[in-house]
């Protein structure tokens, strides 16, 4: 039997599909019977989603020109300091 | 080919690639790509950038939470990586190795000016009785259709808990759980063991888990228990 303990120890195993089957089955039969794991699982993967959508910022084109000028203008340095 | 001459003809490129215009470029196999980088091949350079610039501006903001830490690291990362490409053994994949590259620049921006405030774990991570139940029940906060101004304020909350977890973790958690990297990579980007990578993947997890559910449970209105679907 697992505990509500060893179910939140075993959680990012579980949603990474890491755990062996045995154990993933017996947490699988926990969750049924568990209304406060389950609300738990929901929440964690509800944070993972809020988390991959907070982090999905776009880099600015203007970013991409200045990172083009400095990587030009840094490698043209290192050129310049040892050939001209 | 020397570094020197690899580094003259990507400059070329750069120069070059202005005024080539947008064209979308193929997108090469690893080694292909990196053979064309020690080469000098202007596409490949266009390639590298065009593959990893945004994902990288992504890690270097998360980790950094500051867009112009995030702009240096970009640049200090593809300076490294055109300059180091001879070096490059490709005992990992050429993402997992600018990845690396990337988290130590913005780990290091990140120490630089560091809190050192000690995490209040405790406050944050689940308590159980001592037979291992649940010590408070647990609401379900992550999706009452009602809750549309709850969900936007939780990415608020989000945003403060993802600065107040130690950047160590941030960089885990966003490996993990952004980038998408296979645990075994994230930990060689990270310099960690794959154990000591999922301990720290779930301690983050659990706290930014913890701070959401902090802020739902004294402010959302949880679907009450038993009525769920
Ligand atoms: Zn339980």
């Amino acid at each position: 039997m697992i505990t509500c303990r060893e179910m939140v120890d075993l959680l990012s195993d579980y949603v990474d599909g890491d755990l062996e089957p045995m154990v993933a089955r017996q947490l699988a039969a926990h969750l049924r019977g568990c209304t406060d794991c389950t609300a738990f699982l929901r929440t964690f993967k509800g944070t993972q989603a809020l988390v991959r959508e907070a982090a999905c910022e776009e880099m600015p084109e203007e970013l991409k020109v200045r990172l083009r000028d400095f990587l030009r203008s840094n490698l043209q340095r290192g050129r310049s300091r040892s050939t001209n | 080919m020397g570094i020197r001459q690899s580094a003259r003809r990507i400059l070329s490129r750069l120069t070059a690639s202005k005024s080539a215009g947008a064209q979308s470029p193929a997108v090469p196999a690893d080694d292909l790509l990196v053979a064309g980088l020690r080469a000098g091949d202007p596409e490949a350079v266009e390639s590298l950038l065009a593959r990893y610039e945004a994902r990288i501006y992504r890690l270097a903001l998360g980790i950094t939470r500051n867009s112009a830490d995030a702009e240096e690291v970009c640049q200090d990362v593809f300076l490294n990586v055109f300059r180091n490409i001879e070096g490059f053994e490709g005992k990992s994949s050429l993402g997992t190795w600018i990845y690396r590259i990337a988290t130590n620049a913005a780990l290091m921006k990140v120490r630089g000016k560091s809190r050192s405030l000690e995490v209040p774990w405790d406050e944050v991570l689940p308590r159980f009785s001592q037979e291992g139940s649940h010590l408070t029940p647990v609401p379900d906060w992550s999706k009452d259709p009602e809750a549309a101004l709850l969900q936007t304020e939780l990415r608020t909350v989000l945003g403060q808990a993802l600065e107040d977890l130690p950047g160590e973790y941030r960089a885990v958690v966003l490996l993990r759980d952004v980038e998408g990297l296979p645990t075994d990579e994230a930990a060689n980007a990270l310099g960690l063991t794959v154990p000591a990578l999922k301990a720290r993947l779930h301690r983050g997890r659990l706290f930014l888990r913890g701070r959401l559910g902090e802020y739902a449970e004294t402010h959302g209105r949880p679907t009450p228990k038993g009525t769920a679907e």
